[in-house]
């Protein structure tokens, strides 16, 4: 009798324990919440959440749009004070989770996947901490995820994508980009200015960074670690800037390719081109000037005093030296032949020279690749 | 009894070996001459000093004789001193005697020497024990904080350079691992405010080339961002972090030593500045990313 008594005890207990449990476990698939608000076409609105997948497409309405079905409280906040009525031009959505009991813990605090429907002028900030951000048909993106994907399409007037391990893709937008991530591959593809003042920027420490159809006519790439491609047309007066430590940069060019090429490696390393360069300068040996200009850390650190930003060297006049490079020819296809300059620095032309291209790798190889028309 | 005393004799009577007569001579002579009178005071002073200092063979069973031997060179050495007409022969003479008379184990020297090696023998364990313990600290800045970041004459300080030619080839996990650790001070497990000094002050010891301390102050400063935060990173992105920390001072190392090797080619020191960027980048961005973490 007393062994029944502690069997039946014990399962109450863990019964108990299990509706508990149940209780407090995230609803994945409950009831779907919406919140609305009127807006002005070019409201900012602002997400941010712990965990969870932020997805974000612009619409007609002048209306921001929040659903989800997995937290447990929407709210479409004014952070502007006196600003409670009328059409909103900047909105806080503000999530708390299902069984949050305290106000305190929401915003960035929330986990789940929410769904924003917003004005196509619409700025918009979003930050998450491990889950992926989908961005479609706004004006502006600020996105910022420590370990998920960013993906990015159709923006109009700039984007700025941070991802610590995240890959980041932007595609057929146009507007400044800058695209930042510590070991996630950035991709880029067909994107475009909307005047000369807007520039590409790219980096990463150890990812790759691929670019197709860049138009922007300031273009500045840079990796530590990772691979460098580009590949498409270059803009007319572009200037673009490739600098990597220790990868290969490869530039994949139409055969009409116009640009003027500086290029810089290590003592062992090569730069090879599909294209027949005229050598302008060759300077394998360059020589110290007596006073050498010496950058500073371009960063502003937290808590720490504003560094200066790195100085540019003047570029030097360009003296046109016929001079006979050194060139290996590599004939491994009849129809394919590859010069091979085993200088450190190149100064050369090919076509017009319409854009600069300026590349220095330490200990990576230059690859100047015809693509064909 | 007009001439002065003898030494024997007035040792004699200071030794209280003199009795009747013989003792109240003298004692009559020395209080009417002050030449003995000096002397004898003299000589009472020589016996408090040898007194004190021969205590214990005064207190061991030994021959009177040879006792009277030595307390007779030591007061011949006394005079020697005294007068300073210092006699090398006879030096090295009391010098031997000395030490052989270091040698001389007797029940309280030897004491003394088993005390004395044992306190040595103690501080020689204590000594190669701490010795075995205390962290290299090797001559790097290369951080680099470092670390690496955290770093120097291309040998002494490149810490890349004890483990061999660097491959392009991204290394094992252990053996990123190690570079990580040689770019890092040992001591970094601990966040102390003192970590900039240190950083700096190790930048103070080896040979930098311009514009290498603004970098190297800036690491160190975000380093100690980095690390004061370090327990709300997430384990992912900690792990992510370290792995291209790694990769980062293991090309700032090869790309330092290239600068120090070529100090005349301008490309390798910008090369160098341009590692040394990409290591402020990586912890600026995890600087960044703590701070909107908050």
């Amino acid at each position: 009798m007393k062994f029944k008594v502690v069997i039946i005890g014990f399962l109450l207990l863990a019964a108990a324990n299990l509706a508990y449990a149940l209780g407090r476990r995230p609803v994945t698939g409950g009831q779907k919440i919406e919140r609305s608000i009127a807006t002005l076409p070019t409201v900012a609105v602002t997400l941010c959440v712990d965990s969870g997948d932020i997805t974000v497409r612009g619409w007609d309405k002048n209306e921001v749009l929040a659903r989800s079905s997995e937290v447990g409280r929407i709210e479409l906040k004014r952070p502007v004070a006196g600003m409670q009525s009328g059409a909103a031009t900047k909105v806080l959505v503000w999530l708390a989770d299902k069984h949050e009991e305290k106000e305190e813990k929401g915003g960035c605090h929330a986990f789940g996947n929410i769904e924003l429907m917003v004005p196509h002028g619409a700025s918009i900030y979003l930050q998450t901490g491990d889950g992926t951000i989908d961005v479609g048909d706004v004006a502006s993106v600020f996105a910022r995820s420590e370990t998920g994907d960013i993906s990015i399409q159709k923006a109009t007037r700039s984007v700025e994508a941070v991802s610590f391990s995240g890959e980041i893709s932007v595609e057929n937008s146009t507007g400044r980009m800058a695209m930042k991530s510590v070991s996630g591959v950035l991709s880029a593809a067909n994107l475009r200015p909307n005047d000369q003042s807007d520039c590409f920027e790219a980096s990463t420490i150890s990812g790759d960074i691929q670019l197709d159809e860049v138009d922007h006519q300031q273009v500045s790439v840079k990796s530590a670690n990772g691979k460098i491609d580009l590949s498409g047309p270059l803009a007319p007066q572009g200037r673009y800037t490739f600098n990597t430590t220790s990868s290969d940069v490869t530039l994949s060019l139409p055969t009409n390719a116009s640009f003027r090429l500086n290029a810089r490696v290590a003592r062992d390393r090569d730069i090879t081109s599909d294209f027949p360069l005229n050598i302008t300068i060759e300077d394998p040996v360059p020589v110290l000037p007596k006073k050498m200009s010496t950058p500073s850390p371009s960063v502003v650190p937290k808590k720490a005093p504003p560094a200066p930003a790195t100085p540019v060297a003047e570029p030097q006049p360009p003296v046109v030296v016929t001079v006979d490079p050194k060139i290996k020819i590599t004939v491994a296809d009849p129809l394919n032949v590859k010069y091979v300059y085993s200088l450190r620095r190149i100064n050369a032309v090919h076509g017009s020279g319409d854009a600069v291209i300026n590349i220095a790798s330490f200990s990576g190889t230059i690859h100047l690749r015809d693509s064909g028309n | 009894m007009s001439e002065c005393l003898q030494e024997e004799v007035m040792q004699s009577y200071l030794d209280g070996e003199l009795r009747g007569q013989r003792a109240e001579q003298v004692a009559s002579h020395l209080t009417a001459c002050v030449a003995c009178t000096a002397f004898a005071r003299e000589l009472e002073q020589e016996n408090s000093v040898l007194a004190a200092a021969l205590a214990p063979e005064f207190e061991s069973a030994v021959p009177s004789e040879r006792l009277r031997q030595r307390i007779d060179a030591a007061i011949a050495s006394t005079r020697v001193e005294a007068a300073s007409t210092h006699n090398s022969a006879s030096s090295l003479r009391d010098w031997l005697s000395s030490v052989s008379d270091l040698f001389t184990f007797r029940p309280q020297r030897a004491l003394g020497y088993a005390s004395l090696m044992l306190v040595v023998g103690f501080g020689l364990i204590m000594g190669m024990m701490r010795w075995q313990t205390s962290p290299t600290v090797q001559p790097t800045v290369a951080f680099t904080p470092v670390t690496p970041a955290v770093n120097p004459a291309p040998d002494a300080t490149a810490p890349v350079n004890s483990a061999g030619p660097i491959s392009e080839t991204p290394s094992k996990e252990g053996q990123v691992a190690s570079v990580a650790n040689n770019l890092r001070p040992r001591r970094n497990a601990g966040i102390s405010p003192a970590t900039s000094r240190q950083y700096e002050s190790r930048a103070n010891h080896v040979k930098l080339l311009p514009g290498e301390r603004s970098y190297l102050q800036t690491i160190a400063q975000l380093d100690l961002t980095i690390k004061s935060e370090k327990a709300t990173m997430k384990p992912g992105v900690q792990a992510e972090y370290q792995r291209n920390l790694a990769f980062v001072d293991r090309t700032l190392a090869v790309a330092r030593t290239a600068a120090k090797s070529n100090p005349n080619d301008p490309d390798a020191t910008e090369f160098m500045f341009s590692a040394y960027q990409s290591k402020v980048d990586l912890l600026n961005t995890v600087a960044q990313a703590r701070v909107l973490d908050k």
